[in-house]
């Protein structure tokens, strides 16, 4: 769990994760092109991301895709969200997101 | 009138759990959110609440026809401040067996950042403090 909390902590990756989340099995290329970041900037935050599990990879041919892999956390999530608070954290959540996304509509 | 008037404590002690939530919002339009049975359709599965939300009225949450979710009284009504509630969670058995009845006190503290000192987490926030505690609970003496 270690690994996850490092990785986590650097902005940069979390934005990969974004990137990700938005559209999952990118090649480097096209993650590279969505980051100020050189190549090499961008191999070595995917390394760290990939050690920590939450990024897996497939070959597709020629092409290596990465993917964003949400079990790890989801395993910090189950460690302290008990079954019961699950649906009380997930309503706040959802009203944060709803509440918020109305003001910005405005 | 406190927890204890309120109900008579069968066995155990009550625990309790703490949800907060930063909102970028208002008190007002969070109390409304919280009020509203669109608003809480939304956020809650599609369960509406219906209710007057005046001190001492009932509620019920529902997806009409299909699922009784919770039930209760509105047993403080400050808005946009304060919503004490007793709650009886009704969605499956496997929350009515033992701890079935609980006491949700889902209180509005619109707690504005640049009125506390030391928080940094940018303006118009609003702040959203659920406390539930769970008792088991006898009908109401």
């Amino acid at each position: 769990m270690d690994e996850v909390f490092k990785a986590l902590a650097d902005p940069t990756r979390r934005e990969l994760l974004d990137r990700l989340f938005e559209r999952d099995g990118q090649t480097l290329s096209s993650l590279e092109g969505q980051l100020p970041m050189t190549r090499f900037g961008v191999m070595k935050h995917l390394k760290v991301l990939e050690e920590a599990g939450l990024v897996t990879t497939q070959r597709r041919g020629r092409e290596k895709l990465h993917f964003l892999n949400p079990v790890p956390i989801r395993l910090v999530h189950d460690r302290w969200v008990s079954k019961y608070a699950e649906p009380w954290a997930s309503a706040l959540s959802e009203l944060k997101r709803d509440i918020e996304n109305e003001e910005k509509e405005r | 009138m406190n927890d204890e008037q309120a109900y008579t404590v069968v066995g155990g002690r009550g625990s309790m759990t703490v949800f907060e939530i930063y909102i970028k919002t208002t008190p007002e339009r969070l109390w409304e959110a919280i009020t509203s049975e669109q608003m809480r359709k939304r956020y809650s599965f599609g369960v509406g609440t219906v209710s007057d939300w005046t001190p001492g009225s009932e509620y019920k949450a529902a997806v009409p026809g299909v699922i009784e979710i919770a039930g209760g009284e509105n047993l403080e009504v400050e808005p946009p401040r304060r919503l004490v509630q007793s709650f009886t969670a009704l969605w499956s058995e496997d929350v009515q067996r033992g701890q079935q009845r609980a006491l949700r006190r889902l209180a509005d503290d619109p707690l504005r950042p640049e009125d506390a000192a030391g928080d940094r987490r940018g303006p118009r926030h609003a702040r959203l403090v659920a406390l539930l505690r769970r008792r088991r609970l006898r009908a109401r003496s």
